[in-house]
């Protein structure tokens, strides 16, 4: 019987290997095809032309360092706000967490367009913000407060934090209580155990949804767009610019190969990094 | 020098009372064991104890001095949890030093405390070892090593043995032991295994219920016990349900429930109660040959356990029994035998109202 299923599961599986392929793997071959040729009239030749137009492209390498910093700024920021979220819903009274839990629920259920038209508001000229800054008198005039990278990093903050909180909870949860217990019966103070212990043994798992966190902020492109106003040129909306505007598929293909190599060689060395310390703790160092 | 006295302990969650106006006084340098079925309150008073459960009135005092609202650092408790929840990121070494750590004494001195105590469970070779490298019974000493070794004024454990299969198990209530009598330290153990209880404590309180139902030392609670359930939960016996008909100077006259078979118990109850008969299987005597006092009955199941061997014996007048074979006798399974307990082994409690 068993047996049998198996068979049914393996010929079930079939078709969805076949979307996968034709819709997923094959567009994707042809988009790497894409960025190493060029077609001619009669041929297509291949190339690294791209890769260098998109290597020694001022705009592109600025686009580029845009994106990594704005990932990183989101990833690091919403790990550390996801983390503390998180912590009071798995640790706190049922009221507040499911206060907590019930708002990161709402947010995920809006737009991210929605939201970020909403910062737009909050964060214009003569938006609720700047007006209280200013008739609390804590400035003189209306800050610049939209339009610029900070404004693109509280969007993208925003929405990657309920994320992060939703997928950090397991992970604190399945932390004994009774471990920070213990160090308190020590003699260690509450904080001193989230510091010494609860941080130390979650961290390990912390990070990979950290990173995911990044990598998805890298390919965001309408946060950037509409709390940019054009003045945040990340990596997204040159890809948009060269396919779109220009359409040269070449060069598209070749700044979306060049932030996936990026993105991934920091993931790898995150993985490393991590890896390596796993390793050192087996091996019985500190 | 520590003496823990509770009194009038009371913890309710909610609607429910989880300890019931609880009164316990313990001397200093003594082990004593909480003991009942899960439920019964146990853990909820030693959480009290240890500053994690705040009691919803009654005092909880350590030499005269009320700690009942002190948060837990500074109580001066040790604790060993029945997971061991030694800090997993941490060195044998760093786990037992912690509490050290956040009490401000200097490195050199730490170390030097922190190895002594290891050394004393055993465990000074593997300091430099992560938990996950260690055997359970190694985590064990390990957790009672980081509980003594910031001096508590109590040791408290849950369930220490929770953890630990039945072989460790008995090694490690021996370790124990020796080193809280080393120690000279107050400790508290609360378990739900009554062999456990009996071979380690001073002093085993039995409870039920969120309150105490009986306490004392081990052996007279096992040898007399004053309730049913006492007699039941420590060690193995059999309840014979009976009324008692009269009785003087420590002695009753009772007859069996159903079968009004009389026989003589010790115990002092009045004539008319509706009593139970504990009989411990080292008290019923099976032979062979009937003699004034026997009962017959038959053997139906023969359980070998090493050191003895238990007898299931059914009998008319006092339904079935748990019996002890004699040495050297051999009773297999449908023999006759010949039943008999002298009165002192047969005693008389009140029966339990549940």
């Amino acid at each position: 019987m068993i047996g049998q299923d198996d068979k049914v599961l393996r010929v079930g599986l079939l078709p969805l290997g076949f979307f996968f392929c034709l819709l997923f793997v094959f567009p994707l071959g042809m988009f790497l095809w894409t960025s190493f040729t060029v077609k001619t009239d009669t041929s297509t030749v291949l190339t690294l032309q791209h890769y260098v137009d998109v290597l020694t492209s001022d705009s592109a390498r600025a686009a580029l360092v845009t994106t990594l910093l704005l990932s990183v700024v989101t990833g690091v920021v919403s790990l550390l706000l996801g983390y503390l979220l998180a912590y009071q819903v798995a640790r706190r009274g049922p009221v507040l967490s499911k206060l907590i839990f019930m708002a990161a629920i709402a947010s995920l259920f809006t737009s991210t367009i929605a939201r970020a038209l909403g910062w737009r508001v909050l964060l214009a000229y003569q938006g609720p913000i700047n007006g209280v800054l200013v008739g609390l008198g804590i400035v003189s005039e209306p800050l610049q407060l939209i339009n610029n990278f900070t404004a693109v990093a509280i969007g993208m903050i925003h929405i990657q934090t309920p994320i992060v909180m939703l997928a950090l909870i397991p992970v604190i949860e399945a932390l004994p209580k009774d471990l920070e217990r213990a160090a308190i019966g020590l003699g260690s103070s509450r904080w001193r155990a989230f510091v010494s212990i609860h941080l130390p043994i979650t961290w390990r798992n912390a990070v990979p949804i950290g990173l995911l966190t990044v990598m998805a902020t890298a390919s965001y492109f309408t946060t950037p767009v509409l709390l940019g106003g054009g003045r945040v040129d990340v990596m997204a909306i040159q890809i948009q610019q060269a396919s779109q505007v220009l359409f040269d598929f070449g060069y598209a293909a070749a700044l979306s190969v060049v932030l996936v190599a990026v993105i991934g060689v920091i993931a790898f060395l995150v993985f490393l990094s991590t890896n390596w310390r796993r390793g050192a703790a087996a091996r019985g160092g500190s | 020098m520590s003496t823990l006295e509770i009194e009038k302990l009371r913890i309710v969650y909610g609607k429910y009372v989880a300890v019931d106006g609880l009164d316990l006084t313990i001397p200093h340098g003594q082990l004593v064991s909480l003991l009942g079925p899960s439920g019964s309150g146990k853990t909820s008073v030693l959480r009290a104890i240890g500053g994690y459960l705040p009691p919803t009135s009654g005092t909880i005092k350590v030499n005269g001095r009320d700690i009942t609202r002190d948060p837990p650092q500074v109580r001066d408790m040790g604790m060993v949890f029945q997971n061991f929840l030694l800090f997993p990121h941490m060195s044998v070494l760093d786990n037992v030093e912690f509490g050290l750590r956040m009490r401000q004494v200097s490195r050199a001195e730490r170390r030097r405390r922190a190895m002594e105590t290891l050394d004393m469970v055993r465990m000074s070779a593997f300091a430099a070892r992560l938990p996950f490298q260690l055997s359970g019974g190694q985590q064990q000493r390990v957790a009672l090593a980081r509980a003594l070794v910031i001096r508590p004024a109590i040791l408290l454990m849950d369930e220490p043995m929770g953890a630990l299969d039945a072989k460790l198990r008995a090694e490690a209530q021996e370790e124990i032991r020796a080193v809280q009598k080393e120690v000279g330290v107050t400790a508290i153990l609360v378990t739900h295994d009554q062999q456990e209880a009996m071979a380690m404590s001073d002093r085993i309180v039995v409870m039920r219920d969120g309150a105490i139902l009986e306490e004392g030392e081990p052996g007279r609670l096992y040898r007399e016990p004053r309730t049913a359930f006492t007699a039941e939960f420590l060690g193995t016996t059999t309840l014979l349900p009976v009324e008692v008909l009269g009785g003087e100077g420590g002695r009753c006259r009772v007859r069996h429930s159903t079968s009004k078979h009389e026989f003589l118990a010790t115990g002092d109850l009045r004539a008319g109660e509706a009593a139970s008969v504990s009989l411990r299987p080292e008290e019923i005597l099976c032979s062979h040959e009937a003699t004034a006092d026997s009962i017959a009955g038959r053997v139906t199941k023969r359980m070998f356990y090493g050191v003895n061997t238990f007898l299931r014996v059914e009998t008319s007048e006092a339904g079935s029994l748990l019996a002890l074979e004699a040495p050297g006798a051999v009773m297999g399974e449908g023999t006759g035998v010949h039943v008999s307990w002298r009165s002192e082994g047969a005693r008389v409690l009140p029966r339990d109202p549940s």
